[in-house]
């Protein structure tokens, strides 16, 4: 029973690898940074290849149960954040978790999964005039495939003036101004 | 006053062919409907405010599960009823796309690069023109909000109608292979998008080139499949930078993702789009010279466009967005 299920999930692995020829052996990495006033707002999405899959489900299901628990989860964040360095102006930013969310493992062995982050670090008010932020992910270094961007600020305070990546866009550098509004 | 009266009268025209064209699909929405059993509509029919809206993928079936008829689950006349459908909302070059696209997901299975074993069911992901999938959200009407859902692996149709509006946004298509032959014909289902792409690069000078390369590797889409609601920072070369030529070659690139929809509906949002032209930027990441495998993004005020190869001329994914009317946003007061 136990052989027909593993050589069933094989076939569907191989399958759902060469189906789409979509992600196959590494994980991608797709964050959004969000520039505040006070801060920034950061979404990480990991998504395994489906070869990868059993990896990234042996990091966060530690009990094995066949599900993520809230603490695994919790575990498998700060795992991940543990590799993530973000910058202001120079100077280290401490990120927290504000969400973490997973699919059914299922759809991670399916290709379709993606371990979703939402992180903030705050900070005072920024002073007015130019700024530099830096986002570097090192989680999964020379298995990942990232994309990052800065999305469009919600804040009118704030302006985008560059962006600056790495070859691979394991770092982000976004160059913005903060201007007060009312003025 | 002459003018301003030509005006109005050219707007209540493109009007009224838009109205026309939404009567139209709704037309032959309501003849498929009458072909089907009540277990047919319901499958075919999501309430107005069905999270069945926002739901599609680039993914297969087995690996993704879609709602909806299913083109393999119809009669002859249903299938043709549905087909029928497709071509009332789509212009003739949109429905060609569509079926090639359909197409090529029918010998996937059989391309170098693609899944071993033949098509078709039992083998948990399904491949084939089978597997498309159709559905409604919201009663097909001439006047009030609905869309016309269609897709399956590697593409997304949501057309969403409002009365004389309309907008695709997003609707996503893809092409593996990129190219294949049938007797002897060659069909590449994404060419116009790739071929009308190398032509505008090829046509930048030095210095916007320089703007228009990102610099960086972009291996997938960053506006994909359940990235609603994000809006990234424009990058690359300003449209006004262009020439009136390469303007005129960017907007018929556009028109590759917005004349899908029949040429009624099309022609307002390509209206939009040219007026967006002074804030819409077009960037460019991989090889500049025809064959290779290069991403780009083509970002305005009300536009994202996405073409991103998977490791390879014979993969594409693209993205089509508006971030001000996605799922018809503008539309929900009606």
């Amino acid at each position: 029973m136990r052989t027909t299920s593993l050589l069933g999930l094989a076939g569907a692995l191989l399958a759902a690898a060469g189906a789409s020829a979509h992600r196959r052996e590494d994980y991608l990495q797709a964050a959004r940074v969000g520039l505040e006033p006070e801060g920034v707002l950061i979404t990480l999405a990991v998504t395994p290849g489906v070869a990868v899959a059993e990896e990234l489900i042996e990091a966060l299901d530690r009990d094995r149960d066949g599900a993520s628990s809230a603490r695994e989860r919790e575990t498998f964040a700060a795992l991940v954040v543990s590799a993530l360095r973000v910058e202001l102006d120079g100077r280290p930013l401490t990120l927290h978790v504000v969400s973490s969310d997973a699919p059914e493992l299922a759809a991670f062995r399916r290709g379709e999964g993606a371990f979703r982050l939402t992180l903030r670090a705050r900070v005072p008010r920024v002073a007015d005039g130019p700024h530099r932020l830096l986002f570097r992910n090192a989680y999964l270094a020379g298995h990942g495939a990232y994309l990052a961007n800065a999305l469009v600020p919600e804040s009118a305070e704030v302006t985008v003036t560059a962006q600056h990546r790495t070859v691979d866009q394991s770092a982000l550098t976004i160059e913005y101004t903060i201007s007060d509004a009312r003025r | 006053m002459i003018g301003a009266v030509a005006c109005l009268g050219v707007l209540v025209t493109a009007q009224g062919a838009s109205a026309e064209a939404t009567a139209r699909i709704v037309a032959a929405a309501q003849a498929l409907v009458a072909t089907l059993d009540e277990a047919g509509r319901a499958k075919v029919q999501f309430p107005a405010d069905s999270p069945q809206r926002s739901r599609w993928s680039n993914l297969p079936t087995g690996i993704y599960e879609r709602a909806g008829l299913r083109l393999g689950d119809l009669t002859p006349p249903q299938r043709a009823a549905a087909m029928g459908l497709l071509e009332a909302a789509l212009s003739p070059d949109g429905y060609r796309k569509v079926r090639e696209i359909m197409h090529g997901d029918e010998v996937l299975p059989g391309a170098p690069g693609g899944p071993p074993g033949a098509a078709g069911p039992g083998r948990g992901i399904r491949f084939g023109e089978d597997e498309y999938y159709l559905a409604f959200v919201g009663a097909p009407s001439p006047t009030a909000r609905w869309m016309l859902q269609f897709g399956g692996h590697h593409l997304a149709i949501n057309l969403t109608l409002a009365g004389a509006e309309a907008t695709l946004a997003p609707t996503h298509t893809a092409a593996q292979p990129a190219r294949y032959s049938i007797e002897g014909r060659t069909v590449r289902p994404l060419g116009d998008e790739n071929d009308r792409a190398f032509a505008l690069m090829a046509s930048l000078d030095a210095a916007q080139r320089a703007k228009a390369l990102l610099g960086y590797d972009v291996t997938d889409l960053v506006l994909g499949p359940g990235q609603d609601g994000r809006t990234i920072q424009p990058e690359g070369l300003p449209a006004s930078a262009l020439s009136a030529a390469q303007q005129a070659m960017l907007l018929d690139l556009v028109r590759e993702w917005a004349g899908i929809a029949a040429d009624a509906l099309a022609a307002p949002r390509m209206d939009e789009v040219r007026d967006g032209l002074p804030r819409t930027f077009f960037a460019w990441s991989g090889p500049t010279t025809e064959g290779g495998a290069a991403y780009f993004r083509i970002q305005g005020p009300a536009l994202v466009i996405e073409y991103a190869p998977q490791r390879g001329v014979d993969h594409i994914h693209t993205i089509y967005r508006d971030p001000t009317n996605d799922y018809g946003a503008r539309y929900a007061h009606d």
